[in-house]
């Protein structure tokens, strides 16, 4: 009895364990929140405010005019790990609101990136 | 000898295979739509969207601006080894195994002045396709 538990046991510790791990990166509500921008009106000082959040980047164009963006990502991680040796594979997709504001400061348009959600997946090899 | 392979080994704590994959939907986007010299800047964002960011969100003012929009996704393969275990230094290796990239060039109108889509896989790149605006 005691030396099939101790079998069990040492099975058990050798097959380790399964790994989730799942990584947002900012806040994604910055999509939804850019359908109170409106193009003409809002100016580039009301965007904080309105998506709650600071851009992540500032892209100068031509004639003045400046893209804001604002951008979030998923990232997943599923794997199993067996001690010695863990195997995992991580699915991350990024987006961003992208906000065209005029040499004057009022937004002339909002644009996005699809957000597709990433898949939860284990095996690391293989196309 | 023996001794000191034994210690190797004894030393080897684990090590860990992974895969990292970012935006992987940039494979299916389809260029051939676009016509270098008529199709729009607001066309393309309207079929396409706007490129996402890649690797990390900070990396948004290389893939958008007014000539240019990149789209981009990346496969990496990274294998660690972990040794020792009071103090356990870790040997990562990674290696960028495919990569998918658009890129589309607008003129100062706005329209496309040229489409190119690449797709590395391992060693190979193939050129997709590569199309530019009559001059």
């Amino acid at each position: 009895m005691f030396r099939r538990i101790a079998v069990l046991a040492a099975l058990a510790m050798a097959a380790g364990g399964c790994i989730w791990n799942r990584a947002r990166v900012n806040d994604s509500a910055v999509a939804e929140r850019a359908a109170g921008i409106v193009p003409g009106e809002t100016r580039a000082e009301e965007l904080p405010g309105i998506l709650g959040a600071a851009p992540s980047a500032v892209i100068p164009l031509r004639d003045g005019r400046v893209v804001y963006a604002f951008s979030y990502g998923d990232a997943k991680t599923e794997g199993v790990s067996l001690i010695l040796v863990t195997l995992t594979k991580t699915n991350s997709s990024f987006s961003a609101v992208y906000v065209f504001v005029d040499g004057e400061g009022v937004v002339r348009a909002v644009e996005r990136s699809p957000a597709p959600a990433p898949r939860w997946e284990t095996w690391p090899f293989g196309a | 000898m023996r001794a000191a392979v034994l210690a190797l080994l004894a030393g080897c704590v684990g090590c860990t295979c992974s895969r990292v994959v970012t935006n992987p939907e940039v494979a299916g986007l389809s260029t051939a739509w676009v016509e270098p010299g008529r199709t729009t800047y607001a066309e393309v964002v309207r079929r396409l969207g706007m490129p996402p960011p890649v690797g990390q969100v900070d990396d948004v003012p290389a893939y958008v601006s007014a000539e240019m929009l990149h789209w981009r996704s990346l496969d990496t393969r990274v294998w660690e080894l972990h040794f020792g275990y009071l103090v356990s230094p870790i040997f990562r290796r990674s290696r960028q195994v495919a990569a998918d990239d658009v890129l589309i060039r607008f003129d100062a109108a706005g329209v496309v002045s040229l489409v190119s889509r690449v797709r590395r896989r391992g060693d190979g790149f193939e050129v997709v396709d590569f199309r530019e605006a009559a001059p």
